[in-house]
């Protein structure tokens, strides 16, 4: 949760992998701020300019492209002297090396619920089974969500609002593992609410589709 | 005056308004308390239903909802540690070691009262200043317009609560995404790719319910279920006569609290969260009980509750009076209310008056119904908090994919949900704020046409920009706010205090 990353006293210090990954993090970044800057900046150069010859459409364009380029070479920058920095440090403090491991060893174990988790054995044993998913299962939940939202726009028009989303909202829970019935129930709820509400209250024209619906 | 606000009593208490504030209401308690569901995520998700009300309703739901969730989001933090929106985040250690004790009614009771206090202060607040600072607006040009919304613009530097940078990427990234469409001046068509339904720009509501409410679906659907939260109950027997005792042994706390909320709120990018960790630092600073902050204190909770309801009143100062946002919700607020065809900033004062105080009204009214709502809510927060996520998860893509798609009818609209949900997810993995990108894409427009129209009007002669003594000003707070980061990198730097990864969205 974003509230509770808020407190920086509560935050651990940064491990040497955790700064190379964020290292490697700001790289892409830069990376990708960089290319955009330099589409923006070519395509605001071709758009037209005012009456007077002076810049008219490419003026803000060409501002934010030559700032993103400014951040791109700021987050290159930053790297380039967390990296000497690390380097110097690994060169003058084994013992520093040391304590990053444990501290990465110990990271699975604070990362979960803490107290809570404690306060509710009840709940370990199917945290346990839940825990071995693999991660790339977990992935496949987000896969469900944006093939579920690509599915709407692409076949909605053809098969109607009401089964286009039954459909949805039952891969999605099905795909977080909910029951079957419960899953189904609570789809046919939130589409029949759904397109009460916009159908009929806010006189919305949902996708109809053979069926009317 | 006495006209105007027999006319907003009359567009408040109307029957569709009364409704519509009640059903956001219990939205709000419901998003505010449960763990990752943000205020900001409420309001977006409340948009596409706004976008079919009145100016009034609309604006009164999310002004009702925005209330009810950020002292709803006390409640996941009594009871399993986690604020459920940043603002609780400052006393969740106090409300949590209350629980512990067996004290959890107390701890929300304490909280539930300070925060209806904290909230008609900053309600009062909002307006006194708002009409003071509104009518020194309306002397303003488009330089000084210019200025405001630059000035808006480098809140972004406070609200990026991470690395600065990052943040100014993020704003960018917002501007960049204004000036997708047609251009202000030649009528150029920028970035559409040759689409006809990009000619009129991104659409501000898809925009939002991507990067607030898909994304936040992306992010819960591949958590574990070990990394959800189980919930403890709570007993409710005597918890108003209790927490009522508590206030008025702490009525310093509460009205230092509600002090500090209301000062806060009123700078643009500060907002309720940043108000409660102020208050906070400030009340055990000159507390004659500070050791027991942390472990257990309704001194604290009393304080800081005040404050953040305070200033979520008061963050509708620069909103109202410029024009400008002074958080995330309020820059939402502001999408809604141009969507509406209500221009924010001192023309409200003149050609939309009843509307104003209406706003007021709903101000009053919201923080009023937070009494006996929020009382329900602490009943019944354990049922709230065991909504099943599947059911929640599909609820919450079901209101994005029909809500974006009904406001014009437009498959691009539900496509851009879908970009922004991934950009959303994208952001938050590299470290990169989402609020600055809100007020990129709601202030971009009013940057790039007050700009144009100063120089068209000028012949490019950029000495106007700066020697007008409003703008000077304004120039001057630009500067102090721009200023902030470095003090603050400043001071830090002996403490070697690592970024935060995420930041902190309403």
């Amino acid at each position: 949760m974003s509230a509770v990353n808020n407190e920086p006293s509560t935050r651990p210090s940064q491990t040497a992998p955790a700064q190379t990954r964020q290292g490697f993090a700001d790289l892409v970044i830069a990376a990708i701020i960089t290319a955009v800057a330099i589409y923006v900046l070519i395509s605001a150069s071709g758009m037209r300019r005012l009456s007077t010859g002076d810049i008219g459409a490419g003026l803000f364009p060409t501002v934010i492209g030559t700032l993103l380029l400014a951040c791109a070479a700021g987050l290159l920058a930053q790297h380039l002297i967390r990296s000497r920095r690390a380097a110097a440090g690994d060169a003058t403090s084994d013992t520093l090396a040391t304590s990053s491991a444990t501290d990465v060893a110990s990271e699975p174990a604070d990362s979960g619920t803490g107290d809570d988790a404690a306060a509710q054995p009840a709940a370990a044993e199917d945290d346990d089974a839940d825990d071995r998913t693999p991660g790339w299962r977990l992935g496949l939940n987000a896969g469900v969500v944006l093939a579920g939202i690509v599915g709407y726009v692409l076949v909605a028009e053809y098969v109607g609002f009401v089964p286009t989303m039954f459909v949805i909202l039952l891969g999605i829970q099905l795909s977080l593992r909910a029951g079957a019935v419960r899953s189904i129930a609570v789809a046919a709820l939130l589409t029949a609410i759904m397109y009460a509400l916009f159908q009929w209250a806010l006189m919305v024209q949902l996708p109809a589709g053979p069926l009317g619906i | 005056m006495a006209e105007n606000f027999g006319a907003a009593l009359q567009l408040v208490f109307d029957p569709m308004t009364l409704l519509v504030v009640l059903l956001a209401a219990t939205f709000g308690l419901i998003v505010g308390a449960v763990p990752g569901l943000t205020a900001t995520l409420g309001a977006a998700l409340l948009v596409p239903f706004a976008f079919f009300l009145d100016p009034v309703p609309a604006v009164a739901s999310i002004i009702a909802m925005s209330a009810m969730a950020i002292f709803a989001g006390d409640v996941p933090g009594a009871l399993l540690r986690i604020p459920g929106t940043p603002s609780s985040a400052a006393y969740v250690t106090d409300q949590y070691a209350l629980t512990r004790q067996g004290k959890g009614s107390l701890a929300l009771g304490v909280g539930l009262i300070a925060s209806v206090i904290g909230g008609l202060v900053g309600s009062i607040v909002l307006i006194l200043l708002a009409q003071v600072l509104g009518r020194f607006a309306m002397n303003f040009s488009s330089f000084e317009y210019f200025w405001v919304a630059v000035l808006g613009l480098t809140a972004a530097v406070i609200i990026s609560s991470g690395s600065q940078l990052k943040g100014a990427i993020a704003l960018l990234t917002g501007l960049l995404v204004s000036t997708i469409g047609l251009d202000p001046t030649v009528a150029e068509q920028r970035f559409t790719f040759g689409s006809s339904e990009l000619m009129g720009g991104v659409g501000f509501i898809p925009a939002m319910i991507g990067l607030f409410g898909l994304s936040e679906v992306l992010r819960n659907v591949v958590k574990r279920r070990s990394q959800l939260p189980t919930t403890p109950t709570i007993k409710t027997k005597g918890m108003i006569r209790d927490s009522a005792r508590e206030i008025v042994k702490h009525k310093g706390k509460v009205a230092q609290g509600s002090a500090i909320g209301s000062a806060v709120g009123v700078l643009p990018g500060a907002g309720a969260d940043i108000a409660a960790w102020i208050s906070y630092a400030v009340s055990k600073a000159t507390s004659r009980r500070r050791s027991e902050y942390g472990k257990g204190s309704t001194e604290a909770i009393a304080g800081a509750g005040s404050a953040n309801n305070a200033g979520l009143g008061s963050a509708y100062v620069p909103t109202l009076a410029f024009g400008i946002p002074g958080d995330t919700i309020t820059a939402i607020l502001i999408g809604v209310l141009l969507v509406k065809g209500v221009q924010p900033g001192p023309e409200l004062f003149t050609t939309n008056a009843p509307t104003l105080y209406s706003l007021y009204l709903v101000f009053m009214l919201a923080n009023i119904l937070l009494i006996p709502l929020g009382f329900l809510l602490i009943k019944g927060s354990s049922l709230v908090l065991r909504i099943p996520r599947a059911a929640l998860m599909a609820m919450i893509v079901a209101v994005s994919i029909v809500g974006s798609y009904a406001i014009n009818n437009s498959y691009v609209d539900v496509l851009i949900v879908l970009v922004f949900g991934v950009l959303g997810v994208l952001f938050e993995r590299f470290g990169i704020p989402l609020a600055p990108v809100v007020l990129g894409i709601v202030l971009g427009p009013i940057v790039e046409r007050n700009f144009m129209s100063s120089v068209l009007l000028t012949g490019w002669d950029f000495t106007q920009f700066f020697t007008r003594p409003i703008s000077a000003v304004l120039i001057a707070l630009v500067l102090a706010m721009l200023a902030v980061p470095v003090i603050q990198a400043v001071r830090r730097k002996p403490a070697a205090v690592p970024e935060p990864e995420v930041e902190d969205v309403k």
